[in-house]
């Protein structure tokens, strides 16, 4: 049995339910920790070799394993970088993409209820990417390379209070940051279904993630984190949801671009605060314990960026991109994130809101609040961390002679 | 291939050489010159009485070695500290230096 999105331990219980796990956490009083393929992250990163790869050569490869292991390709494209990365590199070595499906709240781009705003970057800015990004991305697509087809969904039809059901949130999200999220993770491509149906293998590509990395006691660390592994299978190709990045079938390629993030900073060694461990900068860095929240989400853009850099030589920094939707906002209502602001205008928004508080609440008052990000957002749960290859005990003694 | 023989002596047992203990340097140098080499062995002894270390490091070329003595990271963090812990505590320094 494949576990798209990992599962989590309580004790000795396997939960594949995040919700479930949380409140079985909360009962025994204790945490719960999340599997994603340890063990073949663990024997892969032993294994190690590809030092001298270059990030693009991992990306083809990966390409010609997906194309080589389905008969059609829908690439889950948002213009961001991740997948913005995937489509360029299919692009460049000529590796036949079929198909890009994209959600967008289409139904209320043509309602003036935001005007394009290219110095706004703020997530309630967020549709701006829509016009500024998306939509040409698209057109260059169509012009360029009119053999992918090109399909998108609107995932604002199904924004109803019969949407949000028990089965919903308990069994197949993972994570619930937004009523938007949730909607788009249950938003599906058709073709995928009707190709599925048909007996075609049937891939659906998501750009998750980009690596985490950690520096702590001189030796570099791989982790990832369940908020990034959230995709929903489509019902219809249970086993077609691929990660590109972050993959049991190739996890040499998550390794390899955590290795070039860390050379980075090896090279930058002013940034290496950064992505030092939380446990050192609260004993050693002054002024770490009282940051504010924008100055940790400042961080956080700047990891980001780093990453970018690093690992997406394709991008261009000068696109435009908003902030992600983060949960301490506002003062918003339950489940609603900045970006959502333009739902409001729906006639069903209102009832979709209190359907989803109403479900909502009834978990969340089960979870125990050290289990909790915020008020409605579960806690991240990281993977192991798995230690890379890049340090030895050597350059304590070799520092020496410099003297 | 070159060959630096570096001679430390202190006054007395009682006080260590210099090491950097950051792990930030220690990382850097490590990314810089060890992983690509330029640094290709080093070796330690010290005398009997423990006052003299005798550190012989091979490096591939003068180039690799000129790079360490031109970055500026390597002369803030390790260089100048190093020196000026030895002044401090009255640890001798002679280099020899040979192509092999």
């Amino acid at each position: 049995m494949s576990y798209l999105n990992g599962y989590y331990f309580v004790d000795r219980e396997v939960i594949e339910s995040k919700v479930y796990a949380l409140i079985k956490a909360s009962e025994k009083n204790t945490r719960a920790t999340w599997w994603y393929y340890n063990e073949i992250f663990d024997n892969a990163n032993e294994n190690f070799k590809l030092h001298d790869a270059s990030v693009e050569a991992m990306y083809r490869q990966r390409a010609l394993q997906l194309r080589e292991s389905y008969d059609y390709l829908i690439l889950n494209y948002s213009g961001g970088a991740d997948s913005h990365n995937i489509l360029i590199t299919f692009l460049k070595n000529n590796i036949k993409l079929d198909h890009i499906f994209v959600q967008w709240p289409e139904r209320l781009m043509e309602r003036g209820l935001y005007v394009p705003n290219a110095v706004d970057k703020s997530n309630a800015n967020f549709h701006s990417e829509w016009d500024l990004v998306l939509k040409k991305d698209l057109e260059w697509l169509a012009q360029n390379h009119p053999e992918i087809k090109i399909e998108i969904a609107d995932w604002t039809t199904t924004v109803t209070d019969k949407f949000y059901t028990d089965d919903l949130f308990a069994n197949t999200v993972s994570n619930l940051p937004s009523i938007a999220r949730a909607q788009k993770q249950h938003t599906f491509s058709a073709t995928e279904g009707q190709l599925a149906l048909a007996g075609k293998r049937v891939a659906s590509i998501f750009g998750v993630d980009k690596p985490q990395v950690t520096f702590a006691d001189g030796k570099w660390f791989m982790s990832f984190v369940d908020t990034a592994c959230m995709a929903g299978a489509n019902p219809d190709n249970p086993n077609g949801t691929e990660y590109f990045y972050i993959t049991p079938m190739m996890p040499e390629l998550a390794i390899h671009q955590a290795h070039k993030v860390a050379e980075w900073y090896m090279a930058h060694p002013e940034k290496i605060y950064l992505v030092r461990n939380k446990k050192f900068r609260r004993a050693n860095e002054p002024g770490y314990n009282d940051m504010t929240y924008q100055q940790h989400y400042a961080e956080y853009e700047e990891i980001a960026e780093i990453v970018k850099l690093v690992c997406y030589p394709y991008w261009n920094f000068d696109r435009f991109q908003a902030a992600k939707p983060f949960s301490q906002l506002d003062n918003l209502k339950l489940g609603v994130r900045a970006w959502d602001n333009i739902l409001t205008a729906l006639p069903t928004f209102d009832k979709a809101q209190q359907a989803w508080e109403y479900h909502w609440k009834s978990y969340l008052e089960k979870i125990d609040p050290r289990l909790m990000r915020s008020r409605d957002t579960v806690a991240v749960c990281r993977s192991r961390y798995y230690e890379l290859n890049l340090t030895s005990s050597a350059p304590v003694d070799t520092i020496n002679i410099v003297s | 291939m070159i060959k630096f023989t570096k001679i430390l002596t202190r006054p007395n047992a009682s006080i260590p050489f210099f090491e950097s203990k950051d792990e930030v340097v220690i990382a850097y140098f490590y990314y810089k010159f060890i992983r690509t080499k330029k640094v290709i062995s080093d070796v330690k002894t010290l005398s009997d009485d423990k006052l003299v270390l005798t550190s012989v490091s091979e490096w591939a070329s003068v180039e690799d070695y000129l790079d360490l003595l031109t970055n500026e990271y390597c002369h803030v963090n390790i260089v100048v500290p190093s020196k000026e812990y030895n002044t401090k505590h009255n640890i001798a320094l002679k280099v020899t230096v040979e192509e092999i």
